[in-house]
């Protein structure tokens, strides 16, 4: 992990909005999120590699704010839960907000349901509920809660005594399957930096048969529960949101085999395709995922992203003095040989591969090629989900007023 | 060539818990700040050799600062410790509750070092910075400053306003490390000569294994970058990543370390490659593929011929060739 | 003598600090204490009282100022320490000169314990009593009380869960391994201080202890394991209680060493402890007869069978007693052992056969100073142990002698000598050369392999004498003059041997008991005789004749000592190098 240190780190370009209950806006809050949001994102990576950012970042900014002109259900979303303090925020902060993972003791806990909207590669929500809201009453709408859910991500503390946790997971399983029979739940083991390793295997065997069994003896077989062993100190929650996400991701093995082409190749070791602001990969090639690769790309894009914006400043002086390709690149060669080459992909994500051949450093030009290969395939796969969208709101914004 | 050695003796001084060997653990023994919450205390006065800069290396001693070794630092040792001293850092922890104690004891020491090495450099970091609140940072250090300047009669003093959670570390110490190389004035006549030349926006040479500013030269433009702190805060991006690429290839962060690094994006280009035996050079060109990659080719250039000096063994401190060595590269490259 | 204790820790702001000390004003100067120098500056040795992390967890000693600081310091590393580690010292102060082995365990324990505290509740860093105040302060006043008047201390420790338990004990080197033809004597009466506790192998052991049995024997006659017999007779031998001696036969050699001027012969107490020793008079039992020392053979004694003992071993156990013995009773003339009447005499001794607790009046010598010719004196006995010599056995020299010998029992006329220094034992080694045997027993030529290997390696201790295989009961005058020639040219010419004429015996016929590999195994030169005799289990002359027969030249070496490093025969082995 990063030191905890963080430099006028920008937030993301993530609008919260607070929500109680009725989904009633809070303007005041989103605007200053959004203040902060222009004034720091010219720094952020994304912004200058897209060209006149200043006018895309308010429009984008300002279109939404207006939750209402696109229909929620089109989003996923991410419903967070658990009992609470359980780590539900803290999640939510360190993925979604780049918050230093010891910042987070101080988090208040959370009292009403916490709804961020997530404009990247695809959009989602996440909605972070307080651990002692009864949704399960009557008085709430399953269907608001429940519809258009992508996945439930329920948060169990493994350092506390997980029973009632699981208890109460259990009862929302089979209370929501009823309504939803294809949701995907995901169980976050959580707080395990705590433990022994050998703790940590019993931990996550007790859990996971006490899940099965329960759900098997109310009749539910099978039941579609994902588990993994998470912490915010180290990358296993940022490897746990990825797995979540991808399977959000309709074409996902469209990318998957795309990336596992690029990668044979160009004798790639290991290719992840980044979400730039959140870290969290949303396909990689078919390799095992190594933990050491992940960790050095993941770390390599905070350092482009750091170093641009110590140099992305705006000056009328300053021009370019020739023809350059307009997305980031960007290349090390560690003291092993070891190469960890960037590309940017487009807007929100970035491909980033580790490379082990010492031939790698004589043919960048063809790896070079290759990546912006893969890239035009990738804009094509994506391009019927969000290109559209910008379309029709860029023609919304020019028809509006 | 061994004659000429630099060989300096840095005193590291200041009241228990402090920081000192937390600071020097983080900027010299790739130590991450996290890490120097398990250090223990500093017995009596341990002495490390940090070779900086191929041939100048610098001799800390690093002081426990409890009462019963301040003084014996004053009294029996007071020979063997204050003489030939090249720079004594003095730390200040701006927690302290004792202030006025703190200040006699630091004039006792400066008495000593004026007595035995009157010509040393001495540099006064306030520390622990970031346990201040961010708006009275600046007021609190500055009344500090005064205070300490007061109190080192006979020494110009620098101070720094300090904390291992932040690039103000690296800043103190590049100040301070700057002050120690034998021919800066050198080395940055031919940078700026060398920036020019390649139209560069900035150039910085930072030291290898500490990733500390050893000097830097910017153009008119590059001079206009409103983040002042951007070389501090390259040194703590650039030594987490090398903290990193330790973790994950197993080795130790000593011995981890960069070959080269290109980055282009549509607003700069930034090379970083290894330079001399003991330094890094991070150019920041504008954007233009062709104009990066004769700024490269030329540092490549410059490189070699750096590297024959040294082996020729004609540069004291820093390898430097003749100047119109890398001028003549220069040109030929653009051509 | 411990001078003080002192309980020092590093404290974060201060540093090295030291808490409790007794007496009070020892090492630091304290408001309370009576205004009197310190015994040091403790500034000058608290980098060693408490030293670097590296260097805690050993023990440090530090002498400065005539004193000697023993401390083992202790670092813990703990998160709930202020800078994450706690180090402290427990030091006692004594003399420089003071011998300080003992205190060494005695720091390193109450470091241990310390340590096992402040892990379990946090006993040290809790305690912030003043100085001289608290329970660990109490507790370094009792413990140099305690050690200093009792050598040892019991002092329970606040929660009543641990108690400081500490004795002084003084450390002795580890003994001598113990062989098999090694003969224990007890230094002691083990009677007074044995009870049924004690070891079982012990228990069996050492009523055969006698000063004659060898261990092999010992072990047999007890019925004991041979290897637990050993280690038995280790401990004894480490607590002081024995002595370890040869197996004495008639046919050993012996002769005086280099303490020989400096003890008996200008004794007088000696050689009176000497006389009361080795007199008849006062043996437990009667003597048989004034004769009875002339050995049945050389087989009774050098240990082959069980049942070689003869009655003169029998007669003799217990010696330890008489060393120890009251001299109360006797005034100092009638110790004096009397000379046997003449050649065919005798009636001296054996008249005067009785116990010693009636010896005064029937004692019918008057025992004036002029009457030398009736009683062995000083002077006498003195002379006895200097016509020992090399080449000369037991056997010879007591015909020499006999008269002298006859009211004096001889094997502790040897013993004494061997136990005070003065005397060591010339063992014989059979060394093969690996040549084939000269054709005549009286070959005057030595092959040069002799040269080469025999001596060349020995020349150091002066002392081999290569001379012919015989037998060592019918040694001749020849061959001691052999021996004699022999050494005299000992310094560097090999020549000697072949000069001086030994016959370097041949023996064709086939021993059918001992093959030939067997005994070859012992044929290397660092095997004595007493060693064969004892492994095999053969008797000294059967093993004579059996070399005889050995196929190939054997040469039999005289030296002193045994080649083995660990062989610690008595206490005065390493001196006894003779004079060349």
């Amino acid at each position: 992990m990063r030191e905890p240190f963080r430099p006028n780190m920008p937030w993301p370009a993530v609008e919260r909005s607070w929500l109680i209950e009725s989904d009633v806006e809070q303007p005041i809050v989103g605007d200053r999120q959004s203040s902060l949001f222009k004034s720091e994102a010219q720094l952020s990576l994304e912004q200058h590699l897209q060209g006149n950012h200043q006018v895309g970042t308010s429009a984008h900014a300002r279109s939404s704010l207006v939750p209402d002109t696109q229909p929620r259900d089109a989003k996923p979303r991410l419903l967070l839960m658990g009992l609470r303090r359980s780590g539900k925020s803290s999640i939510a902060s360190v993925v979604f907000h780049k918050m230093p993972p010891n910042e987070t003791l101080f988090l208040e806990s959370t009292t009403r349901i916490q709804k961020d909207s997530i404009h990247s590669f695809m959009d989602f929500q996440v909605w972070d509920f307080p651990g002692q809201l009864e949704y399960l009453e009557p008085s709430f709408d399953l269907e608001d809660i429940f519809g258009s859910l992508g996945a439930l991500v329920w948060v169990i503390d493994a350092q506390d005594d997980y029973l009632d946790s699981v208890a109460r997971l259990n009862r929302t399983i089979l209370t929501v399957q009823q309504y939803y029979p294809g949701i995907n739940v995901e169980v976050f083991i959580h707080k395990v930096d705590g433990l022994s390793d050998e703790y940590r295997q019993d931990t996550f065997q007790d859990i996971v048969q006490r899940i099965s069994d329960e759900l098997s003896d109310a009749g539910y077989e099978n039941a579609p529960v994902h588990y993994y062993l998470t912490s915010i100190y180290d990358y296993s929650v940022f490897e746990a949101f990825s797995k979540v996400i991808q399977k959000l991701i309709p074409n996902l093995s469209t990318l998957e085999n795309l990336i596992t082409t690029l990668s044979n190749n160009c004798g790639f070791e290991k290719t992840y395709l980044f979400d730039v602001l959140s870290k969290i990969y949303i396909a990689s090639d078919t390799r095992p995922v190594d933990m050491a690769c992940y960790e050095m790309c993941s770390d390599y894009i905070d350092v482009i992203v750091d170093i641009s914006e110590l140099y992305s400043w705006d000056h009328p002086l300053r021009k370019a003095k020739g023809e350059q390709v307009q997305e980031a690149e960007s290349h090390v060669i560690l003291h092993d040989e070891t190469m960890i080459h960037l590309m940017e992909m487009n807007k929100y994500l970035c491909l980033v591969s580790v490379i082990r051949n010492p031939e790698a450093k004589e043919k960048k030009g063809l790896i070079d090629m290759n990546c912006r290969t893969f890239q035009d395939a990738l804009n094509e796969v994506f391009s019927r989900s969000w290109e559209q969208e910008q379309e029709e709101q860029a023609a919304r914004d020019h028809g509006g007023p | 060539m061994d004659a000429r050695k630099k060989k300096r003796k840095v005193l590291l001084m200041g009241k228990s818990g402090s920081g000192k060997s937390s600071m020097r653990s983080i900027i010299f023994s790739n130590y991450v700040a996290k890490d120097v919450r398990r250090l223990g205390a500093t017995i009596d006065v341990e002495h490390s050799h940090v070779k900086f800069m191929g041939n100048l290396t610098l001799n800390l001693w690093d002081c426990g600062g409890q009462d019963a070794f301040m003084e014996t630092y004053l009294a029996s040792q007071r020979g063997n410790i204050f003489s030939d001293v090249a720079v004594l850092i003095y730390v200040f922890d701006i927690e302290s509750r004792e202030v006025d104690r703190d200040m006699d004891t630091y004039n006792a020491i400066i008495d000593a070092l004026r007595e035995f090495s009157p010509n040393a450099y001495v540099f006064c970091l306030v520390h622990k910075m970031d346990l201040i609140q961010g708006e009275h940072r600046q007021r609190i250090y500055e009344e500090r400053s005064a205070l300490i300047r007061s109190r080192s009669e006979g020494f110009r003093v620098d101070t720094f306003g300090s904390s291992i959670w932040d690039q103000s570390l690296y800043k103190a110490w590049a100040g301070i490390v700057h002050k120690l190389i034998p021919n800066l004035t050198v080395i940055e006549r031919f940078l700026s000569a060398f920036a020019k030349k390649i139209d560069a926006e900035e150039v910085i040479l930072f030291e290898r294994s500490t990733f500390l500013t050893v000097t830097s030269v910017s153009s008119d433009i590059g001079d206009l970058n409103p983040i002042f702190d951007r070389h501090e805060r390259l040194s703590n991006i650039m030594k987490a990543f090398k903290h990193c690429a330790a973790r994950n290839t197993s080795t130790t962060p000593a011995s981890a370390g960069f070959v080269v690094m290109h980055t282009k994006t549509p607003q700069f280009n930034i090379f970083l490659g290894r330079f001399t035996d003991n330094t890094y050079i991070f150019l920041v060109v504008p954007p233009g593929e062709a104009a990066y990659n004769c700024a490269v080719l030329n540092t490549m250039l410059a490189r070699e011929g750096f590297s024959k000096a040294a082996a020729s063994g004609r540069t004291d401190g820093f390898p430097l060739p003749p100047p119109e060595t890398p001028d003549d590269h220069a040109t030929n490259g653009s051509a | 003598m411990i001078k003080a204790i002192f309980y020092s820790k590093f404290d974060t702001q201060e540093g090295p600090k030291v808490v409790h000390q007794v007496p009070d004003g020892a090492i630091v100067p304290s408001s309370t204490a009576p205004a009197q120098p310190l015994f040091l500056p403790f500034s000058d040795v608290s980098f060693f009282v408490i030293p670097r992390q590296e260097l805690c967890g050993n023990l440090l000693q530090v002498c400065t100022n005539g004193y000697r600081i023993l401390g083992y310091p202790i670092c813990m590393k703990s998160a709930r320490y202020d800078r994450n580690e706690f180090i402290f010292n427990f030091c006692i102060v004594l003399a420089e000169e003071d011998d300080f082995s003992t205190y060494r365990s005695v720091v390193q324990k109450i470091a241990d314990l310390m340590h096992a505290l402040e892990e379990q509740n946090g006993f040290l860093s809790r305690d912030f009593s003043k100085s001289g105040e608290g329970k660990v302060h109490s507790l370094c006043e009792m413990l140099m009380e305690d050690l200093n008047n009792y050598c040892e201390c019991m002092i329970p420790i606040a929660d009543d869960l641990n108690t400081l338990n500490i004795k002084l004990f003084p450390i002795y080197p580890s003994p001598p391994s113990v062989k098999a033809w090694h003969v224990p004597l007890f230094t002691v009466r083990y009677q007074a201080f044995m009870d049924e506790n004690w070891d079982l192998t012990l228990q069996r052991i050492v009523p055969h202890i006698n000063g004659v049995h060898s261990v092999r024997i010992i072990s047999i006659l007890a019925d004991t394991d041979f290897s637990l017999t050993c280690r038995a007779i280790r401990h004894l031998l480490y607590y002081g209680c024995l002595f370890i001696l040869d197996i004495f036969s008639f046919s050993a050699i012996y002769a005086p060493t280099a303490q020989f001027s400096s003890t008996i012969s200008s004794d007088e107490s000696m050689q009176l402890e000497c006389a009361r020793y080795v007199n008849t008079r006062f043996a437990p039992h009667p003597p048989i007869g004034p004769r009875t020392p002339l050995p049945p053979g050389p087989a009774a004694t050098s240990g082959g069978s069980g049942g070689g003992v003869s009655a003169l071993a029998s007669s003799l156990t217990d010696p330890a007693a008489s060393i120890s013995r009251d001299e109360s009773g006797f005034d100092a003339e009638e110790i004096w052992p009397l000379l046997g009447e003449t050649e065919d005499g005798g009636t001296n001794g054996t008249g005067k056969g009785i116990p010693s607790s009636n010896s005064p009046e029937d004692e019918v010598v008057p025992a004036t100073p002029g009457q030398g010719h009736r009683v062995v004196d000083g002077v006498g006995i003195v002379e006895l142990y200097a016509s020992l010599k090399q080449g000369q056995s037991v056997k010879q020299w007591y015909s020499t002698h006999s008269r002298e010998l006859a009211n004096i029992d001889i094997r502790r006329f040897i013993t004494f000598g061997v136990i005070k220094g003065f005397l060591y034992r010339v063992h014989k080694y059979a060394c093969a050369t690996g040549q084939p045997a000269p054709s005549t027993r009286s070959s005057n030529i030595l092959p040069p392999a002799h040269i080469s290997t025999g001596p060349s390696s020995r020349t150091t201790t002066g002392t081999n004498t290569p001379y012919a295989a015989s037998s060592a009961g019918d040694e001749t005058p020849f061959s001691a003059a052999a021996r004699r020639d022999a050494s005299r040219e000992r310094s560097g010419s090999f020549h000697s041997g072949s000069r001086s004429g030994q016959g370097v015996g041949v023996f064709e016929e086939e021993d059918d008991e001992i093959d030939d590999r067997t005994i070859s195994k012992y044929l290397d030169g660092t095997h004595s005789f007493d060693q064969i005799c004892t492994e095999l289990e053969i008797s000294e002359r059967d093993l004579t004749v059996r070399l005889k027969r050995y196929p190939g030249e054997v040469l039999i070496l005289h030296r002193h000592g045994q080649p083995e490093p660990e062989d610690g025969k008595t206490k005065g082995n390493t001196q006894l190098n003779p004079d060349p």
